[in-house]
């Protein structure tokens, strides 16, 4: 567990001189030393060597560590599996590509992504893009509507930025190809969606996400000066402490194809990896948002802030009700529209009672986290897997007409919704929280920026008003920017930097057996269902100081359990594997929720207990999750690589 | 109306808002040229649900949908006749109840 957890504001570590807004903070990290490198690695033999990987030759000062030593063997450090970059950017969705793009005008990138680099939540956001783009409309009313949903939690500077930026962001994508709707005289088309005053939705199709995407990734692999590496899992970053500061140097990657582990060793990252849905059974995002960013961030010592609030949706599609169970777990749960609520569905337990009308007199058209949190409430007093949604007293024509998708899904596992109920349950759908940024993107690690899902810029508050994701992503790849080419143009890199850390070890069937491998990895799984289901049962839409505290103990049971079994059976510190790295991750993640949690004592927006149920004025304020202390660590909470020289952590 | 024909045979998709445009914006487009989604010619403009935005905007705005008019290649795309909307979604309105919906997914909330 984080050592260190509070609810306050993230000004108030500024005043203890551990700040990282403004430019103070730079020169602190990086003093130059040029003369002790003169005669270092710039040696035309390193340079050419090189440049057969592509990028150029780089000096880093590092003040802390004695290099006279590392001189000589810095050829030994260039090899295929050390690439040295400028800039390398973790997650291929749009925070990360759109900031890709921008930087690569300044130097040498590296994009990083898991899968696929399309497979990222971007590509599963559908709905739009929301910007201030009709002249009727004003930025302080978009900027209005994200404080009422945030329930003014939000920092207002932040949402002042992001709503003011967004429309100069949303040209640029057009210019860079992508197509949004638009109406016969060629204005944009602006749909209006529920939190928002305006028309202000930006949108192509029903398939926004994967549009902009696709236009990003297009313009990513036409630039020369962009390299990514597909099927490369991020392990951890590579840090090192100068002073009181902390500093990140790159990232240890594991490709997944080859099975061999690559160091990145860079002047500046930017995290961009997305959400952590798979810490509950039932999520929209797709199976990479493991939350790995903001669990590297964390171990890394980067401040978190506001996990607590995930968003739920109160009506996805519940498998286990369907009369044939489909073949495969479903990547990412189907959510049923409110549409099907309000043209007439109703909700049912599965005692099939009507239950809406006792928590709401708006029954099923009461707002959506009061649905969801019935819902919640009902599944847990029931000890139930699933409620029903009806819509089958409607005519058959107007059904099939209005939500053809849904019929069609449902029959393809037996169930005609003309004639029968659907099986709903509550999915999580985006991370409100993650790690704490500034302005401009920047973490209280120099060189580490993040934007997109992992970052908590303070944009969204408590809850996330509708169509705000992409916008932030967008927004706040853009600004990371500046500061990100600033320090890229006065570091540089040290060459023989890359050999400072242990290298993680790809864990083999050679190194470990083929027997054990098979049983880790079952157990693996296995763990990862009983940890989604602790975090439904006990982190989900209705908390109580009791559940949290059972899901933390339950947590660490199940964490201690699963580590004890690895390391009884050869597994090592730096022993890595895709599923136990995930699972690592996913520990840290759902730890940072229930502390989050936990330390949350009033009700607001997405988080709601049951012993604190009102919102209270004093508790307006963020949490703030400080790095742990390295004592305490479980393998989930440090990182993999020690430094290899002696030197003060 | 006749300025509306003519204006059509020029480029079959103006309304009579297009004297906003000025045939210099088109080479104000910066970056990649987007995509070329064909257009489907409109009889009239649909000026209830579509917004006139500032003479800037719309000429940034304009310019993608200048270079489709180019070039009609392509599938047809979907015209909204109650909205005015080109290349939308078919069927109700993804945001009638407050999040996007599309066919009975939501997608975003």
């Amino acid at each position: 567990m984080a050592a260190y957890v509070s609810v306050g504001n993230i000004h108030d570590l500024f005043l203890s001189g551990q700040g990282y807004k403004g430019h103070d903070s730079w020169s602190s990290g990086f003093t130059f030393r040029a003369n002790s490198f003169k005669d270092l690695s710039w040696s035309s033999g390193v340079s050419k060597a090189l440049k057969a990987e592509r990028c150029g030759c780089y000096s880093r000062v590092v003040s802390t560590f004695n290099e006279s030593s590392k001189i000589n063997t810095s050829i030994r450090a260039v090899s295929s599996s050390t690439k040295y970059y400028d800039f390398t950017v973790i997650g291929s969705g749009v925070a990360g590509l759109r900031y890709a793009l921008e930087v690569a005008k300044q130097g040498t990138v590296a994009v990083i992504t898991k899968d696929e680099p399309h497979e990222s939540n971007t590509n599963y956001a559908q709905g739009g893009v929301s910007a201030v783009l009709c002249p009727l409309d004003s930025v302080e009313s978009h900027m209005q509507d994200t404080m009422v949903a945030g329930a003014h939690l939000c920092d207002e500077e932040t949402v002042r930025v992001v709503c003011t930026e967004g429309p100069e962001r949303i040209r640029e994508l057009i210019a860079m190809g992508a197509s949004f709707d638009h109406g016969e005289d060629g204005n944009l088309h602006l749909a209006r969606e529920g939190g928002h005053s305006h028309r202000r939705i930006v949108h192509a199709a029903d398939m926004t996400g994967r549009e902009i995407e696709r236009a990003l990734l297009e313009a990513v692999l036409n630039d020369p000066n962009i390299s990514v590496f597909k099927h490369h899992f991020a392990i951890d970053l590579l840090t090192s402490q100068d002073g009181l500061d902390t500093v990140c140097h790159g990232v240890d990657t594991l490709n997944i194809k080859t099975n061999e582990v690559v160091r990145f060793i860079s002047k500046v990252t930017l995290l961009a990896s997305g959400g952590a849905g798979h810490i509950y059974p039932s999520t929209t995002n797709p199976l990479v948002a493991t939350g790995d960013g903001m669990a590297m961030a964390h171990r890394a010592q980067a401040v978190i802030s506001n996990m607590e609030f995930v968003q739920f949706h109160p009506t996805a599609l519940a498998d286990e009700g369907l009369p044939i169970k489909p073949q495969t777990a479903r990547e990412n749960a189907f959510l049923i529209t409110e549409a099907v609520r309000g043209d007439g569905g109703i909700l049912y337990n599965l005692a099939m009672e009507r239950f809406m009308p006792a928590y709401d007199e708006r029954a099923e058209l009461a707002p959506r986290d009061v649905v969801a949190r019935s819902i919640d409430d009902q599944l847990k007093k029931r000890k139930e897997k699933y409620v029903l949604l009806d819509i089958s007293h409607k005519p058959r024509e107007k059904i099939l007409a209005h939500f053809p998708n849904i019929a069609s899904e449902c029959l393809k596992h037996g169930l005609d919704i003309t004639r029968q109920p659907i099986p709903v349950v509550p999915a999580a759908h985006y991370m409100c929280g993650g790690v704490r940024a500034g302005l401009q993107g920047e973490t209280n690690v120099l060189g580490l920026f993040v934007a997109g899902e992992v970052a908590c810029t303070g944009l969204h508050g408590a809850n996330r008003l509708a169509s705000n994701s992409l916008l932030e992503a967008l927004v706040f790849a853009r600004r990371a920017v500046q500061p990100s080419t600033d320090l890229m143009k006065s570091t540089r890199l040290d060459v023989s930097a890359s050999e400072k850390w242990t290298r993680p070890v790809v864990a083999t069937a050679r190194s470990l057996g083929e027997d054990v491998i098979s049983k880790i990895l079952a157990l693996t799984r296995e763990v990862r269902r009983e940890l989604q289901g602790v975090m439904w049962k006990y982190v989900g839409i209705v908390r109580s100081t009791t559940r949290l505290n059972t899901a933390e103990r339950k947590i660490a049971e199940l964490e201690a359990k699963w580590e004890t079994f690895l390391f009884e059976h050869g597994w090592e510190q730096t022993v890595v594997a895709l599923e136990a790295c995930e699972m690592r991750n996913l520990f840290c993640c759902a730890k940072l929720v229930v502390s989050s949690a936990l330390a949350r004592h009033e009700s607001r927006g997405l988080h709601y207990t049951t012993d604190f149920p009102f919102v209270e004025e004093s508790k307006r304020i963020p949490t703030i999750i400080l790095p742990s202390s390295p004592t305490t660590a479980s393998w989930s909470s440090r990182q993999l690589q020690n430094i290899s020289s002696t030197s003060v952590l | 109306m006749a300025t509306n024909k003519i204006v059509r045979l020029i480029a079959p998709s103006r309304s009579a808002s297009s004297r906003f445009l000025e045939p210099v914006s088109r080479f104000l487009s910066s970056g990649t040229p987007p995509p070329q989604p064909p257009q489907s010619p409109s009889p009239s403009p649909n000026e209830d649900q579509v917004v006139k935005p500032d003479q800037k905007l719309q000429e940034n705005l304009q310019m993608p949908k200048e270079e489709e008019d180019e070039e009609e290649g392509g599938g047809g795309e979907f015209f909204n006749k109650d909205t005015g909307e080109i290349g939308g979604p078919r069927g109700p309105e993804p945001t009638r109840y407050g999040d996007w919906e599309q066919r009975g997914r939501c997608s975003d909330f």
